[in-house]
Order: structure tokens, then C-alpha cells, then sequence
């Protein structure tokens, strides 16, 4: 009973431990919770802080020395991915010092990012102005898309069909 | 025994079917008003509460409201907006707070109850467009749909390094 229990443990230990994308250095240090909106009320206070956000890709901007995403935010969920809402927390911006490919990092894909705070970046949306909370990207983790072509037939059963379960019977191949 | 499942019954097709916009607000409604009459003049019918969908066009966040423009489809069940090309025109819906535009953005489908309130005159292409206006009393935002069906379940085991 009692290496029963342990060995769940050990077992639950290596799952979280082996989804997280990022290093537990990294997650110790981060704050996961710090909002868009504390950072835009008191841009200079959270300066430094770093943080693990992610959210969805709005625009992929190409700059001489570095690359701005900006970024939907939502929830972390356990393997720190973002969970896609409706009612995103707000917007904000990664600074990464260097090159990515706005093929790949395109809009709607989802992103997590540690780095530290480094401000606000003003700039137009619609008609009013937006202050994005800069992050300046220590690890990015670009989450894979799901790609149709791959999702396993399995998945969907081709007999399924708008006519009644008791009435498939028959005509199923697999008799359920 | 089975009053009971007729009541289950009853409950599941009601559910299935039941609209997105609370009773309250369709009960206001004026469901014979059409979306060409509101085109056509909305100034005759400024202050009626209309139910209006289609897709998005464009959001824009001003200040203290954003303006969502849509372009008209008609409703099918449970007032959500066809997937068709069948349009009367487009419209603005105004809201009173700020809306992602990342979230309604273009494409997605929109059903909104809402107070009619005149016309905005707007550049599009090389032309003026006049947009009814609707000031938003309920709207509901639908999910979008997937090019694929995409799975309900999923489960799987995996150990990463």
C-alpha cells in the first residue's frame, strides 16, 4: 500500500515534471500571475520582473536587431501552453534579440515566453493607443499548430452519420 | 417513470435548441423589423431593438467604445448567423467597453441584439457606405468552425525531455 502510494507519486512527479517546456530555474523564477494590467498601471514597479506568459500570435514585426511579436494573452495551463479564450487578459509584447521567421511564428499561433519586464510600448490599435508590456524574451516556446493532416483517422468514425445508433447496426463494420 | 423521461426529453431538445440571446431582451425585440428596413431608413426606426448577425469585418477599439463592423447574414437556428453568401449589406454594432480586436477579429460569426441608432457614413474602397448602427444590448460570439472536424476526445501518454 504504502510503495503503492510512493510510486504513484514518483509516476505523477515525472509527468508534470517532463511537460513543462521550461526549466524549473526558469519557473521558480518567473511570476505567472503579475497581470498585463499591473504592468500597464505601474510600468516602472514590475521593470525587471520576469515573467511566463503566453497567448496567441497577433503580428510578427521584423525589426533591424530584434523581432517584436505581439501577443493575446491567456492562461497557462499545466504544461504552461496557453489555454485560447474569449476573453483574453489583454496584450502584450516579446522582444527577442534576433531573427523569427513571421512564416513561422504566424498569426494565431501560440507562444510562452520568460523574460523580464522592460516597459511599455505604446502603439496605435483601432483608434485609441495600447500599452503593451514589453517582455524581453529569455525563452520562447513556439507551440506546434495542429495540422489536420495529421490528426489520426481514428479519431472520427466515417459511419457516423445523422441517422439514429440503433439504426447504424447493421450496416457498421464493427458492430456497436 | 415515463413522465420523467418525457421531461428529460423535453429539457435536452429545449437546451439544444435554445437561442443565445436571453428571453428578455428577444422578448423586446421587434421581430418584424427587417434587416433591409433598417438599411433602407434607420433613422425611422431609431430605438427599436433588432436581432442582427453575420461575420466580422473589422473591429476597432475607440475611445471609451469599439465599433464592430459586420457584414449581414441571415439567422438560422438558434440565431446564428449562415454560412453564406447571401448578405443585405453590413452594419456596426457599438459597444461600451473595449473589445480584443485579436478576439473579434475578422471571419468570426456574431449575433447581436441591439438598439438601432441611426447611421454612420463610412469610406470604403472609393465610396461612402452608410451603416445602420446598433447599440449593443446582448451579443453572443460564435466559436469558429474548424476546416476539419476536429477531435472531441483526446488522450494521450507522453514523456518528454
Amino acid at each position: 500500500m504504502r510503495r503503492n502510494r510512493i510510486f504513484l507519486m514518483l509516476i505523477c512527479a515525472t509527468f508534470l515534471c517532463s511537460c513543462a517546456p521550461f526549466s524549473r530555474e526558469i519557473i521558480r523564477q518567473s511570476d505567472e500571475v503579475l497581470t498585463v494590467r499591473d504592468v500597464q498601471q505601474s510600468p516602472e514597479k514590475y521593470a525587471g520582473r520576469m515573467v511566463l506568459w503566453g497567448g496567441s500570435i497577433l503580428e510578427t514585426i521584423n525589426q533591424k536587431s530584434e523581432t517584436v511579436l505581439r501577443i493575446l494573452k491567456f492562461d497557462l495551463d499545466m504544461q504552461k501552453k496557453p489555454a485560447r479564450s474569449d476573453k483574453p487578459e489583454g496584450r502584450f509584447e516579446i522582444r527577442y534579440p534576433g531573427f523569427l521567421d513571421p512564416a513561422i511564428y504566424e498569426s494565431g499561433r501560440l507562444v510562452t515566453v520568460a523574460g523580464k519586464i522592460e516597459g511599455i510600448s505604446t502603439a496605435l490599435l483601432g483608434e485609441i493607443k495600447y500599452g503593451y508590456p514589453v517582455v524581453r524574451a529569455v525563452e520562447i516556446r513556439l507551440w506546434e499548430k495542429i495540422d489536420p493532416a495529421r490528426i489520426p483517422p481514428y479519431w472520427y468514425d466515417p459511419f457516423w452519420g445523422p441517422r439514429p445508433y440503433w439504426d447504424r447496426y447493421p450496416y457498421h463494420p464493427f458492430y456497436w | 417513470m415515463q413522465r420523467i423521461s418525457a421531461a428529460v426529453l423535453a429539457f435536452i431538445l429545449l437546451a439544444g435548441c435554445a437561442s443565445v440571446i436571453s428571453e428578455n431582451v428577444l422578448r423586446e425585440a421587434d421581430q418584424s423589423v427587417s434587416f433591409r428596413d433598417v438599411l433602407r431608413d434607420p433613422e425611422r426606426y431609431r430605438g427599436r431593438i433588432v436581432v442582427l448577425g453575420g461575420s466580422i469585418i473589422k473591429s476597432i477599439p475607440k475611445k471609451n467604445e469599439t465599433w464592430i463592423e459586420v457584414l449581414q447574414q441571415p439567422l438560422g437556428g438558434r440565431l446564428k448567423p449562415k454560412n453564406t453568401d447571401i448578405s443585405e449589406g453590413r452594419f456596426i454594432i457599438k459597444y461600451r467597453n473595449y473589445l480584443d480586436p485579436g478576439v473579434y477579429r475578422q471571419g468570426r460569426r456574431i449575433t447581436a441584439a441591439g438598439e438601432v441608432a441611426g447611421r454612420e457614413v463610412l469610406p470604403l474602397g472609393e465610396m461612402q457606405y452608410s451603416y445602420p448602427v446598433l447599440i449593443n444590448r446582448e451579443t453572443h460570439l460564435w466559436e469558429e468552425e474548424p476546416a476539419y472536424s476536429s477531435p472531441q476526445f483526446m488522450f494521450g501518454i507522453g514523456i518528454g525531455i
